[in-house]
């Protein structure tokens, strides 16, 4: 195996070598927390490859090798990687933000299996003062937050974020054209633990359809409730051929937002480590709902 | 044998951060081997 082996040993000549268990270098977020990770920095201490070293080890070990020398192999490729995250950032910047370079970053994000994106998301967001078109810059930002939120362990407050910054941005940049497509993020990953979704939908188009906002806001509000609407009957569709225990059944029908049976289906059911803050959610807005329908 | 590689560790343990801050002020690549649980998680 590789702990110990001689071929460890000679790459520790020339690498240095870290195993620090269940610590992840800061400003270095992942995701399937489950798996082995292998990060290789360079000379510079600069990220030039990420893998999930179980599956990589699979597939070099089919080539012929042995696992130690499999794993100096994968070492040996990563750091032949021609450029670095961080020089990939710097590129961002030197050319104001261009959509080449944020091409080039999208491309080393997917290399490096979505390490790092919640750092490039920051980076985007802040890069924005260099950048040509700022807003763009703030849109990438949390273009790559919504998709490393839809790769990631269920995260109730990495949601609650992203729909909060997308939120913002429609409300701050209306005009801009990045605004629109904000919307299908905010729905398709920012609410896809949320109750009610057309309800939440309508408390956002009621913000942006007030008598102080302009006509941007009003067609961004009414261009969301028509996709909360399309969201809800999909759901609805894919509820028809869903057995009350299959996976996927209880939030369906919150993103619906029947409350009744959310409540029913959470009562026979065990909510487990990530979930408890999102059931409990559900089940607040949920009583809240049928108390207001009482009421009526 | 076990004992003896025991005793001349090719790699570190502990702060990551430490250990790639040390890396890069000496200009030594560095590799980052980890998982978080044995769990799904």
């Amino acid at each position: 195996m590789l702990l110990p082996s001689k071929e460890l040993a000679d790459l520790s000549q020339r690498f240095a070598i870290c195993l620090p268990g269940k610590q992840a270098p800061s400003n270095c977020d992942i995701r399937y927390r489950q798996l082995y990770w292998l990060l290789v920095y360079d000379d510079k201490g600069e990220l030039r490859s990420a893998c999930r070293l179980g599956a990589r080890l699979t597939k070099v070990t089919k080539q012929g090798f042995d696992v130690p020398n499999a794993f100096v192999e994968i070492v040996e490729k990563a750091i032949e990687t021609p450029v670095s995250l961080e020089q990939l950032e710097r590129d961002y910047i030197a050319s104001h933000g261009s959509d080449k370079a944020f091409a080039a970053l999208q491309a080393k994000l997917k290399a490096l299996q979505g390490v790092g994106q919640m750092r490039v998301a920051r980076f985007l967001a802040t890069a924005s003062e260099h950048a040509k078109d700022p807003v763009r810059s703030r849109a990438r930002g949390l273009q790559v937050e919504a998709d490393a939120c839809s790769h990631q362990v269920i995260n109730y407050g990495a949601f609650a974020k992203l729909r909060e910054g997308l939120a913002e941005f429609v409300t701050a940049y209306p005009e801009h054209p990045a605004s629109a497509e904000m919307l299908k993020p905010l729905l398709d990953v920012g609410m896809k633990y949320s109750f009610d979704v057309e309800a939440k939908c309508r408390a956002y188009a009621q913000q942006w359809s007030g008598p102080d906002r302009g006509v941007a806001h009003k067609k961004l509000a009414t261009l969301l409730l028509k996709q909360a609407a399309k969201k809800v009957l999909t759901a609805n569709e894919k509820l028809k051929k869903l057995k009350p225990r299959a996976y996927g059944y209880v939030r369906l029908q919150a993103v619906c937002g029947e409350a009744q049976i959310v409540l029913t289906t959470l009562d026979s059911t065990k909510t487990f480590g990530v979930m408890r803050p999102i059931h409990t959610e559900w089940r607040s807005e949920a009583k809240a709902k049928l108390a207001v329908g009482r009421d009526k | 044998m076990s004992l003896l590689f025991a005793q001349s560790k090719p790699y570190q343990e502990g702060n990551v951060d430490e250990f790639l801050a040390d890396a890069r002020s000496k200009g030594r690549p560095a590799i980052v081997l980890f998982n978080f649980s044995d769990k799904s998680g």
